[in-house]
């Protein structure tokens, strides 16, 4: 399945999103993710089922004013 | 002396933020020293290749209220969807909406302000608006139920100072929510300014984190704030033209010649 994550096109297996974060997000990393522009919240990512094409956005906190 | 923001209470008037820093270090210490109990941060896309900063840690450990501000976003579209994914990643329904099109002085578009302001409040946050410093303006977002108003001093980074002072007085004078004068603050005396003229607090970033000793400035920053505030409170003089003799006029001198 051709996803896109942060813009980059990656091939995954993983038909979950919480699958899928697992190569990207560390389990005490705070951090927000939307799929087509659609917030997820992490209790949702395992039920939340990945399809072809998908735009996976993933953010974190920086410093700022 | 303290305030209290959507049922929250600070003990300090000063509110910082954590961009500009040379390091994360001279960010905790300069924030440590200035007894501020809110610093912003914002979101960004996570640099896969290159990892995370990890800024969050040394801030919790400081215990610190986070305040996520929507800086980034161009539109109430953008800056709501900045909004929904900070409260996810920060656990926080607070925000500071910050909406500027423009690169080159960052002014806030009012507009577009007013309406994510009037949509996030309705979806349950508390919703401090970063804004010019219109009093007409701040009047409409007191009424769309934002908890506070953050008229500018100058332009963000700026140091310019109160630029805008003849125009938060009458925001002083009209709000019934805290006024927040964020931006421009260069100078410890310039917060001291804003206290003094009845701001119930300041945003300071810039100042305190391009200072050659930013431990120092949060410090010097913390009482400004601190003895503006006091004097406010004890009540200033009034400006008049004419002198008014501090001593009681006396024939003392005349009995010398």
């Amino acid at each position: 399945m051709q996803l896109y994550v942060n813009d980059e096109p990656v091939q995954s297996e993983h038909n979950t999103l919480s699958a899928l974060l697992e190569n990207y997000v560390g389990a005490e990393q705070r951090v927000a993710v939307a799929v087509n522009q659609q917030v997820v919240p992490r209790s949702m990512w395992s039920d939340c089922l990945l399809k072809d094409n998908d735009r996976i956005d993933i953010f974190e906190s920086i410093a700022g004013g | 002396m303290s305030l209290t923001i959507a049922g929250h209470t600070f003990s300090s008037r000063l509110f910082t933020g954590t961009g500009k820093y040379a390091n994360q270090e001279q960010m905790i210490a300069s924030i440590l020293a200035s007894g501020s109990e809110m610093t912003t941060l914002s979101l960004r896309r996570m640099d896969l290749k290159a990892g995370s900063d990890n800024i969050l840690k040394p801030l919790q450990q400081l215990g610190v209220k986070l305040l996520p501000n929507t800086s980034g976003a161009r539109d109430a579209k953008e800056a709501i969807y900045a909004a929904q994914l900070a409260r996810e990643a920060l656990e926080t329904n607070w925000v500071k909406v910050e909406i500027h099109p423009d690169q080159r002085y960052l002014m806030p578009d009012p507009i577009e302000t007013l309406k994510a302001v009037e949509e996030l409040v309705r979806q349950g946050f508390v919703v401090m608006p970063y804004i010019h410093a219109d009093p007409v303006l701040c009047k409409r977002l007191e009424e769309v139920g934002a908890q506070c108003v953050m008229p500018l001093g100058a332009p963000i980074g700026s140091n310019q100072g109160l630029a805008s002072k003849p125009f938060l007085d009458i925001i002083i004078e009209q709000s019934n929510v805290p006024v927040i004068v964020d931006a421009g603050i260069g100078a410890p005396s310039h917060a001291a300014a804003a206290l003094e003229a009845g701001a119930d607090a300041v945003l300071v970033n810039t100042a305190m984190a391009v200072a050659s000793q930013p431990e120092m400035m949060g410090k010097a920053f913390k009482l400004a704030v601190e003895a503006g505030r006091m004097a406010y409170e004890s009540g200033t003089g009034k400006v008049q033209p004419t002198a008014e003799a501090s001593s009681p006029f006396t024939e003392f001198l005349k009995e010398l010649v």
